[in-house]
């Protein structure tokens, strides 16, 4: 059974958050780390503090903003940009109803 | 053996009560903009919904059938941003298969085009060949303000 860290939100931990436990990708030790501090203020102390992995080597193509939205706290996830969608590069064209109706007509 | 009928991605798509998809605002190019003198770090992603959708016409021979679209997500590097994830439909007679797959998270970290891949097998084995397209992300700053 794998456990999903409540700070970081990773997915994969091999035991319960518990029992001093410490979590391989945020360094959280349960029972210990969060007897200080609350879990939101856990996850806000490694987000400011780049959100690294933190023992051994991240698993292939991990991201911990990916990790963060999917695990329910989007807001967590710094804001790095706004996005705005540009418009298309071409101009959109009709097709009249003509008696040649499959001629096209580029605008 | 299916065929492709549309494979896009959008901001939004809706599926109304007769199963009818309307696909809203296609994507061309996304403008990323950051904070002025702030650089984008290379895996930044933005929390945004949005959609890759396809649909499927089959033939006889595949109604009762399963099979698996498979779609990965690549950056401009093409290192992989998601890993391939399965989404698994069995084809009903006369209809055709739309699989709507919502995404939470935008990768905005490089400059580039993006690949997304996606391709069909059945019991383990090919079934259409991947086909990708291409979605820009281009950086920009903030204006100062005047």
């Amino acid at each position: 059974m794998k456990y999903r860290c409540p700070v970081c939100r990773f997915p994969r931990l091999p035991y319960p958050p518990a029992d001093y436990h410490i979590c391989p990708c945020c360094g959280t030790e349960f029972g210990n780390d969060d007897a200080e501090f609350t879990h939101g203020q856990l996850r806000e102390m490694w987000v400011a503090g780049g959100a690294y992995w933190f023992f051994g080597k991240a698993p292939e193509h991990w991201n911990p903003w990916m990790q963060l939205i999917e695990g329910g706290h989007p807001e967590a996830v710094p804001s790095f940009a706004t996005l705005r969608p540009e418009p298309g590069i071409t101009v959109p064209f009709t097709l009249p109803l003509t008696p040649e109706p499959w001629k096209l007509a580029v605008a | 053996m299916p065929h492709l009928h549309i494979f896009s991605t959008c901001e939004k798509v809706i599926i109304d009560q007769a199963g009818s998809p309307s696909l809203i605002a296609l994507f061309n190019i996304v403008v990323a903009s950051g904070e002025k003198g702030v650089a984008i770090p290379s895996n930044a992603v933005v929390p945004k919904e949005w959609c890759i959708f396809t649909a499927w016409d089959s033939e006889s021979t595949d109604v009762g059938k399963e099979y698996s679209q498979f779609v990965e997500i690549l950056w401009p590097d093409k290192s992989v941003f998601t890993e391939k994830r399965e989404f698994k439909f069995v084809f009903q007679a006369t209809k055709r298969q739309q699989v709507r797959i919502q995404l939470q998270a935008f990768p905005v970290g490089q400059q580039g085009k993006y690949t997304i891949r996606m391709w069909l097998e059945h019991k383990g084995s090919v079934v259409v060949e991947p086909r990708s397209i291409q979605l820009e992300v281009q950086h920009a700053q903030v204006p100062e303000p005047s």
